[in-house]
């Protein structure tokens, strides 16, 4: 499998860095007749170091709720989310999050912005300047630490959030459909190159789309949700080479994989053809 | 990334453009002041009109000239009341308003109380305050400082209350706590309300201070503003009430200028001063 990292500390085993064990979310009494609504349905999974698992989905499938638990900005109502081996209690320490909205603070320019992340956590940030300066060339955008986020397009701001969560280092990079606020062709852009300023062996990257080819062209692996309930349809590994050029497109594995996505949606009546 | 450094320099290049224009529109208000007072002027020596009930614009400045050294000693204890009052009204409203946001128990205990007090006339107890006060400086302050502070709460409370959930997720994600995500999040979001609220406390705080004067004073330029009223001095009532009013002005576009200072030009909202009136 192309791009996860079997680490030899593991003794050959795959230890994941995530893992959910039959999760259920329940939102209790938040629709009229007082239903529980169902979120997540016994949802199982693993997320290793090294590899980007893109999660695709139509609205209202979980998937959100299925990284807010991982983030431990919400927790599970059955079932187990562990990371690193340590049930999910609060955020863990090495994360780095990105929503579909930049979330820049509008009164700190792009480098300001991207520090934010090491004084909310404690640290200098002066000890961080050069590190994010680094990231913003990384992404592009070097000459651009002093402008405000009114003075950046919308791709510019996602891509300096995008510096912000990876200002520490982490370990675990959440990403929440963010790209999906982005026109069409920023958005092509911000996939081909997101992969380069991303990817780490010692990272691990779960990807939030409702896009199927944002979700084949980014994912190391692809898992593919339905809605009501929301559960895990199939997981499925894409075999193709790094780095992946936009010309992969148009090749017959793409449309394969593709078509497997569109053909899982289509099974489950997501998709309907007439 | 051209294009965005070409508009850029483009629109520094206008600047010379954005001055003119500044001026053209400050232009439009002076002329209109100017053209008032000129038909003033003019209706009140036509009509001979009694300097009692309305005196021209010229009796006015000739009486502050000739009084000035009375406006000048007259000012001071007004001045000096509006600005304690506003000062205690300020610390107090925005410390008021952070606890009610953030205290379940202040919510429910204080708020209730505030707002009840608020429906209580001011004007009409301030001769009580008296009683409590004397007639001294504090007195007239803190009846400055009751009719300011209430804005000054209920726009810190709106303003913390104006951030984006999204945000404090983030914040939350990124492990901060309740004094950081305050610091860095909430209160600057709130910074542009809390100044909307203390340029409506200002203009009350003058009102406030004037009141004051009216109720028990033996100096001020409230005080000034009745006494002339009861000797049927026009031209001193009207001088009285100009000087209060470059007075409100002054401090005013004080708040705003500080304002300025603290808020980035891009957080900074359009003033509207007809919001802030009485």
């Amino acid at each position: 499998m192309d791009g996860v990292a079997h680490s030899p500390a593991d003794g050959g085993a795959i230890l994941p860095l995530v893992s959910l064990k039959e999760v259920t979310k329940e939102f209790v009494g938040r629709r009229r007749d007082n239903q529980a609504f169902i979120a997540l349905r016994a949802v199982s999974a693993d997320f290793h170091s090294g590899e980007i698992v893109t999660v695709v989905g139509p609205s209202g499938c979980g998937k959100s709720t299925m990284l807010s638990l991982i983030a431990g900005l919400d927790f599970p109502s059955r079932g187990a989310v562990r990371i690193g081996g340590q049930s999910v209690t609060e955020p863990y320490e090495h994360t780095g999050v990105v929503f579909q909205k930049d979330l820049l603070l509008p009164w700190r320019t792009a480098l300001d912005n991207i520090l934010l992340q090491a004084e909310v956590r404690g640290f200098d940030p002066r000890q961080f300047v050069d590190r994010a300066k680094e990231l913003l060339a990384l992404v592009g955008l070097q000459g651009f630490a002093h402008f405000y986020p009114h003075e950046l397009s919308g791709g510019m701001r996602q891509r300096v959030s995008i510096c912000r969560a990876l200002l520490h280092d982490p370990k675990l990079l959440l990403m929440d459909e963010p790209f999906a606020a982005l026109d069409a062709i920023t958005r092509d852009q911000l996939a081909l190159d997101f992969q380069h300023f991303v990817k780490a062996d010692s990272r691990t990257v779960i990807f939030i789309t409702h896009n199927m080819d944002e979700a084949v062209f980014l994912g190391d692996r692809v898992m593919v949700m339905t809605a009501r309930p929301g559960y895990i349809a199939e997981v499925i590994d894409i075999d193709l080479p790094r780095p992946r050029h936009l010309a992969v497109r148009n090749s017959s594995e793409f449309i394969r994989y593709t078509g497997q996505v569109r053909e899982l949606f289509m099974r489950h009546g997501i998709l309907q053809d007439h | 990334m051209r294009l965005l450094i070409a508009t850029a320099s483009s629109t520094a290049r206008k600047m010379p453009d954005r001055v003119l224009e500044r001026a053209k529109r400050a232009l439009a208000p002076l002329v209109t002041i100017i053209l008032v007072l000129v038909v003033w002027q003019w209706s009140v020596r036509y009509f001979k009109v009694p300097s009692l009930i309305l005196p021209a614009p010229t009796d006015i400045v000739e009486n502050i000239i000739e009084k000035h050294h009375l406006y000048i000693v007259f000012s001071i204890p007004t001045l000096s009341q509006i600005l304690a009052g506003f000062a205690m009204a300020a610390v107090l409203g925005v410390l008021l308003g952070v606890l009610v946001s953030f205290s379940g128990i202040a919510r429910r205990t204080i708020y209730p109380m505030l707002v009840s007090s608020q429906m209580v006339p001011k004007v009409a107890i301030a001769p009580v305050i008296v009683i409590w006060f004397g007639t001294g400086l504090e007195a007239k302050a803190f009846i400055a400082f009751l009719i300011a502070f209430f804005p000054i709460t209920l726009s810190t409370m709106v303003g913390l209350a104006a951030v984006d959930p999204d945000m404090v997720r983030l914040f939350r994600a990124m492990r901060a706590g309740r004094y950081r995500t305050f610091v860095k999040l909430r209160l600057p979001t709130a910074l542009p309300n809390i100044f909307a609220g203390l340029k409506i406390g200002m203009s009350l705080a003058v009102v406030g201070g004037i009141v004051a004067e009216f109720v028990a004073a033996d100096r001020g330029l409230g005080y000034y503003l009745l006494y002339a009223n009861g000797q049927l001095d026009g031209p001193g009532v009207f001088g009285a009430l100009t000087l209060l009013t470059i007075i409100g002005m002054l401090l005013y576009y004080t708040v705003e200028f500080v304002e300025r200072l603290f808020l980035p030009a891009a957080l900074v909202k359009e003033a509207d001063p007809t919001k802030a009136s009485m």
